[in-house]
């Protein structure tokens, strides 16, 4: 099956200064991957570069088996809550909406088929009664599930998400993750978190980032610690820094 | 009061002027309401006064080369749609501070404008009829091109409105979903320029911004959804510009700042302690 990811010695610098450096990466499709690593550590750009939104300066990005440009619209994308204002005047069935766009005519109101799908996208989020509210009145957690609603209305073969449970209070985040773990069954999902013991729960793959250039395949034996806080990861992988370990990982619960 | 409705049925200027603001309105409060939302006063002030330019040019060509048919809202609608197009392109391409960009629009348009003026041969046009406004030198041609700019202003929003409002909202996930975020965030320009080329014989250049941003901001405070934000803008834009006319011609004072001075009064309201209760009973509120 053609990964969902792949990322080969892939270099990238804002700038003069460096942020990934030969970094090596695959995500096999229909795994719930997370990347996980400090902030500030580069998760965020292997996304932006997954994603095309960046460009690498060396390498190559091959997003489901096809250049990111090409294949991002099979992409369901939940961006950092920062970037967007938490006032922006929208509905709920309006924000789901935009996930329709791109999608059948270009022009005029939502056609009743997009509204079903962003109607069946909201359900599947546990949002369906949300439907009419303002988005600005939601709580962070309904907020972050009507998000990955608007994704999901995409009708993606992968869930791309980045630190979705930021700034939850903790019920909300476990419901989260609970809501991707029921969502990778039938799609691959990739969240990025610095959250190391919350994402530890539900992952099957867990790629490890801090100042990373040096790609490593490892086993339990190459990390231990991370072995600690991921019982049931099968694969791991570490993308760091020669000598530098993440911090991220030298306090148990740290999330 | 009663003058004014009298003098209304009397003087075919005054009916003009009172049209004008209406039609005027519709277009403010939509595009306000994106002006608002999307934090872009200041692009809107610079294309408006970028215009003066525009105008400056229309009027010279008409004295100096005898080009009868340039209508001075035509040349501030070029400008206008011009000062639209650059400003997009600086966005895009983030090579140049948007800030900076806009302060060059501002300050470029009206020293044009004021040379074209000045090299104008004939009669001195008053520019504070052009920076301030003066609706009721509104004539029938202008009201026919303000219609139509409203009809497209509509048009354009009716048609598109999901992917300007998604631009405006997400503009990371628009683009991720196809769409040119650059060039419907260009288009959010433009439909800013046409409706500051509507409000310049309302409120003038000067003060096209204030009429642009303050019903809407106002609305804001009550309302959690767009569209009802757009029409209860619009709603309110029209009781200002009509509220202005009725004032200044009450007590013969400049209708533009007039209008001005009671947009800022419905926004001091909006914002003030006593107005709180009506949040629960508008629409999207809680």
């Amino acid at each position: 099956m053609t990964p969902a990811l792949v990322l080969r010695d892939v270099d990238f610098a804002f700038g003069r200064r460096p942020v990934l450096r030969g970094v090596n990466l695959v995500v096999p499709a229909g795994v719930f991957t997370a990347i996980i690593g400090p902030n500030g550590g580069g998760k965020s750009t292997i996304l932006k570069l997954a994603l095309g939104l960046l460009e690498p300066d060396r390498g190559e990005v091959e997003l489901l088996g096809e250049r990111p440009a090409r294949s991002r619209r099979r992409v369901g994308y939940l961006p950092q809550a920062s970037f967007q204002d938490p006032e922006f005047p929208i509905t709920v069935r309006d924000a789901v909406g935009h996930g329709r766009l791109g999608r059948g005519r270009n022009w005029g109101p939502l056609s009743r088929l997009d509204r079903a799908a962003a109607l069946a996208a909201l359900a599947e989020t546990d949002c369906a009664d949300l439907a009419d509210r303002p988005l600005s009145r939601l709580s962070g957690g309904q907020r972050q599930r009507v998000l990955i609603a608007r994704a999901l209305a995409t009708e993606p073969e992968l869930l791309v998400l980045d630190e979705p449970a930021a700034g939850l209070d903790p019920t909300s985040q476990t419901d989260l993750y609970d809501l991707l773990s029921r969502l990778s069954r039938r799609l691959t999902v990739l969240v990025v978190s610095h959250q190391v013991s919350l994402v530890s729960r539900h992952v099957a793959q867990v790629v490890c980032v801090h100042d990373g250039h040096l790609h490593l395949p490892s086993t339990a034996e190459i990390a231990p610690e991370l072995a600690d806080f991921f019982p049931d990861v099968h694969n791991m992988v570490l993308v760091r820094h020669e000598h530098d370990e993440c911090p991220e990982h030298r306090t148990p619960r740290d999330a | 009061m009663r003058d004014f409705w009298q003098a209304l049925g009397e003087f075919a200027f005054l009916r003009h002027a009172l049209v004008a603001g209406l039609v005027a309105s519709v277009a403010c409060g939509v595009v306000g309401s994106f002006v608002v939302t999307r934090r872009i006063s200041a692009a809107a002030g610079g294309l408006a006064h970028a215009v003066l330019g525009g105008m400056g040019l229309a009027l010279w060509l008409q004295g100096a080369r005898g080009v009868g048919w340039v209508h001075p809202l035509l040349g501030a609608l070029v400008f206008a749609l011009l000062g639209a197009l650059i400003l997009g392109r600086v966005e895009s391409r983030g090579h140049e501070r948007s800030d900076t960009a806009i302060s060059a629009l501002w300050a470029v348009g009206m020293a044009l404008g004021v040379i074209f003026l000045f090299r104008t041969p004939g009669y001195k046009v008053d520019l504070t009829s052009y920076l301030f406004g003066n609706i009721m030198l509104v004539d029938p041609q202008a009201l026919r091109l303000l219609i139509l700019l409203d009809g497209i202003v509509l048009l354009v929003v009716w048609l598109f409105y999901h992917q300007l409002v998604a631009v405006c909202f997400d503009p990371e996930f628009t683009r991720l979903r196809g769409l040119n975020a650059d060039a419907w965030s260009t288009l959010l320009l433009v439909l800013v320029a046409l409706t500051v080329v509507s409000l310049i014989y309302v409120v003038g250049i000067v003060m096209v911004i204030a009429l642009l941003s303050l019903p809407a901001a106002a609305v804001g405070r009550f309302t959690a959804r767009l569209g009802v934000m757009m029409a209860a803008a619009a709603g309110l834009c029209a009781v200002t510009t009509t509220t202005g006319l009725v004032l200044s011609y009450r007590w013969d004072l400049p209708a533009g700042a007039v209008t001005i001075l009671v947009a800022a009064a419905f926004y001091l309201a909006a914002i003030g302690l006593r107005l709180k209760p009506l949040r629960r009973r508008l629409p999207g509120s809680d």
